[in-house]
């Protein structure tokens, strides 16, 4: 169901001022009456608007609804594609590589991504770090942490991995060992089968369409 | 000008809870500075601390004392001014002191946790035992479900309290609808959800539609009792400005909660309904400002307590200037794509929380302090609260003019040029720009605790000393000497 | 990276003007306000004033073009209601005090 916000805009504000009108019939437009008519004319009218398009944007966010990766995308490969008519990056899925070597079921994949972002919030990672966009600022942002070139060109080379996901696992296993720059990440004592689901949880993240943020990911330096 | 002083009358078992309020929301704020200074002092020093308590530790206490306090402040008001309104003691006082004691307990519990526990395995059991972990509300669910229990209570004694009065004011009715709006929003925060997009999604829900909303009409319902109280502004003229404020608040609030739908997964609809509401969400601000100044000045300035009238007056300029100006700068999307998840939020988030709702508990404190001694002193002054004021709103405005620069920063270097990765966020805290605001940040900071200790101070002192301070200004204006 | 500074720029510049577009009519109200209430009317043109640079501070962020057709319009008409609000809340809060006076 498409939504064309403004018709929705201009329907709510059109009904909050007939219901006004409706509830405050008979009084003046400067008394009391005349606006305790507006205020519960427009509170009820906006909260009926947003709990419509509540259920709508609830059932566009499902997993595998388009917008929301299903859970196996952990088995594929991941990119971003510049979407010229919008002017952002999309997420693209690609073929199939495994996740630490093995494909993981529909069932077994939301099992992993599950212990991963219960993973992420029994550690309280959003107290240092955002996602898509929300959290703190002392931290980089994750939502698109899995597509960082420093996993490749930093990591891998230093904690001696072979794949992104056993990079991913074992710097966050011990991040203090391999400090980048002032900031440092505490060891939270992830065990590996955490450390693994919070791995899986990123990949999952980073191929949700927000829409395109962070604006232009990776695109202006090279990874260093 | 001479001070009055009268006997205080008695005061109801509600108000009497309502100091309890009072003083734990000033040791919780005190909580909040402290906190607050050591995460600004590991932005500065990163190693300091970083295996006992590391940044992430400070940062939950500092926002949830500061939600915590704020609330108990607000709910302090009502609790203060309900008695009055309804002209008959609080139905069911005794239930509401037995779970005002449990809360602070449990507030205590739950501190204690988040200092020497901070996080646990990643199961459920650790979600309701000790850590949420998502921010704001990262306390786990049993404290979710003791802070239900307290607003479940608080609700009870509103209701039936209007109820037994059998006169449902204006104020009334706004006060009933609101709080139950309140209560309800927060549970829409205590749900697991794997799929992070819902997840955030529901968590908007509590946080916009309560500091964008609900809260936003409680302070108005509250400060409809002060401009009353402080002013003798007539109950009818409150009640129908508070209609228009509410109208607008929720006018463009509740839909302007799409501002935050933006980039979370949601429909791209959001961005142009987010948008354009946000837009207009000053309006009820301005509103204010300008209510606020004709009330004020219509009185020529003169009130019965002044500390209380000049946080009735800052709240409605920081207000509008802390959630409206911070807050528009970065609302429409073409900017948030780069300024979203920088510093600048926590620019708007410190500025406007001051101004919008610890003026008002600074306000309704200070109503308090007037009423809670032997005499009551008018107009209630002191040599104190204007320092107070000044070296807090000093300290407020250089730590959101510090958070501004480096989320400026942020926002050109990092995302505009940087492409947000990891090496552009390195590289963006290394950049002078950014890295010279910490040093600045954390000395407003320890300005805005020496004010907090004034303040403190001023809220012990205040009024008890009426007739010595009578003396003083009649000498002083006798012998043509400054104040 | 030429396009990266050319981003870097239309941030830069649409929000020192979003600060300009929202600072104002805070200006504009309290002067606007309280030359009303003290009888000055020099007080309440300066706040005009603001007002008008407001609208300017509009006009700049059209030109720029980095807002498209839908948002230049929709900017235009938010400013335009920031610039009626304070003398229009000014006549109403009086209309409402004189209405409701003395009514408890």
């Amino acid at each position: 169901m498409e939504v064309h916000w403004l018709e929705v805009t201009i329907g709510a504000i059109a009904i909050a001022v007939v219901l006004t009108r409706v509830l405050s019939r008979g009084a003046g437009w400067l008394s009391w009456r005349f606006w305790r008519g507006a205020m519960l004319a427009s509170s009820v009218t906006m909260t009926s608007v947003l709990l419509v398009l509540s259920f709508q944007t609830v059932a566009e966010a499902r997993p595998g609804a388009g917008r929301i990766p299903p859970w196996t995308v952990i088995n594929h490969e991941i990119g971003l594609k510049w979407d010229a008519e919008q002017q952002w990056q999309v997420p693209v899925v690609g073929e199939k590589t495994g996740f630490f070597g093995k494909e993981w079921s529909p069932e077994e994949a939301k099992a992993l991504v599950d212990k991963g972002k219960l993973t992420f919030q029994s550690r309280n990672c959003m107290e240092c770090h955002t996602l898509l966009g929300n959290g703190a600022y002392y931290a980089p942002d994750l939502t698109r942490a899995w597509l960082d070139p420093w996993w490749e060109t930093r990591i891998k080379p230093i904690v001696g991995a072979e794949t992104r996901e056993e990079a991913m696992m074992k710097w966050l296993m011990n991040p203090p060992q391999y400090p980048q720059g002032q900031r440092r990440m505490p060891n939270l004592n992830l065990t590996e089968e955490e450390a693994k689901a919070l791995v899986a949880f990123l990949k999952w993240m980073s191929a949700i369409d927000t829409n395109g943020f962070p604006p232009h990911f990776g695109l202006t330096y090279e990874a260093r | 000008m001479s001070t009055m002083t009268s006997s205080r009358p008695k005061l109801y078992e509600s108000q009497k809870l309502a100091i309890w309020y009072f003083v734990v929301a000033m040791f919780l704020f005190g909580l909040q500075l402290v906190f607050g200074l050591i995460a600004a002092y590991q932005q500065l020093n990163p190693d300091f601390w970083l295996e006992v308590a590391p940044f992430m530790t400070n940062r939950t206490l500092h926002v949830n004392t500061l939600i915590v306090w704020l609330l108990v402040g607000l709910v302090g008001g009502v609790y203060w001014f309900l008695p009055q309104e309804t002209g008959r003691e609080v139905v069911g006082i005794k239930a509401a002191k037995i779970i005002w004691w449990v809360i602070v307990a449990g507030v205590l519990v739950l501190a204690g946790i988040y200092l020497f526990v901070q996080y646990g395995p990643g199961e459920h059991s650790t979600l309701w035992l000790f850590m949420e972990g998502r921010e704001y509300l990262e306390a786990p669910r049993w404290v979710d479900l003791a802070l239900v229990l307290w607003v479940a209570i608080f609700l009870y004694n509103v209701i039936a309290t209007t109820l037994a009065s059998r006169r449902i004011t204006g104020l009334l009715m706004v006060l009933v609808f609101d709080l139950v709006a309140l209560g309800a929003l927060y549970s829409a925060g205590m749900h697991y959800n794997i799929n992070v997009t819902m997840d955030q999604f529901l968590w908007w829900w509590v946080v916009h539609l309560w500091v964008e909303a609900t809260w936003e009409v409680l302070v108005g319902v509250l400060m409809a009792w002060s401009l009353m109280y402080l002013l003798g502004t007539s109950r009818k003229v409150v009640e129908t400005w508070l209609f228009l404020e509410v109208a607008l608040v929720f006018g463009t609030g509740i839909l302007g909660l799409g501002h935050h739908y933006f980039w979370i997964g949601t429909p791209e609809y959001w961005l142009g309904l987010g948008g354009f509401f946000s837009a207009l969400e000053p309006l009820p601000l301005v509103a204010m400002v300008v209510h606020a100044l004709y009330d004020a000045g219509s009185h020529r300035l003169t009130a019965v307590n002044k500390p209380a009238i000049f946080w009735l007056i800052a709240q409605a300029f920081g207000n509008f200037i802390g959630a409206g100006v911070w807050g528009f700068m970065q609302t429409l999307p073409q900017i948030n794509m780069y300024s979203h998840g920088t510093q600048l939020a926590a620019a708007h988030g410190h500025l406007a929380f001051f101004g919008a709702y610890l003026s008002t508990v600074l306000m309704l404190a200070y109503i308090v302090a007037q009423n809670v001694r032997e005499t009551i002193q008018i107009p209630l002054d002191s040599r104190w609260w204007k320092w107070a004021a000044g070296l807090m709103i000093f300290g407020i405005v250089g730590i959101t003019g510090a958070f501004t620069i480096s989320g400026f920063t942020q926002t050109l270097i990092e995302r505009a040029e940087g492409g947000s990765t990891w090496a552009a966020f390195i590289r963006t805290y290394t950049h002078p720009w950014y890295a010279s605001t910490l040093g600045w940040r954390y000395f407003f900071g320890w300005l805005m605790f020496i004010g907090y200790l004034v303040l403190v101070y001023d809220l012990w002192t205040i009024g008890k000393k009426a007739t010595h301070f009578v003396k003083a200004t009649a000498a002083a204006a006798a012998g043509g000497g400054d104040d | 990276m030429i396009e990266a500074t050319a981003r870097a720029e239309m941030v830069r510049t649409l929000m020192a003007l979003e600060f300009a577009f929202a600072m104002l009519p805070g200006f504009y109200g309290v002067f606007y306000i309280l030359g009303q209430i003290w009888h000055r009317r020099w007080l309440s043109l300066v706040g005009v004033g603001f007002g008008l640079v407001q609208l300017a501070v509009t006009a700049i962020m059209l030109r720029t073009g980095y807002l498209d057709a839908f948002w230049s319009r929709w900017i235009v008409v938010v400013a335009l209601a920031y610039f009626i609000l304070p003398p229009a809340l000014w006549k109403l809060a009086q209309a409402i005090h004189r209405a409701n006076a003395g009514e408890v």
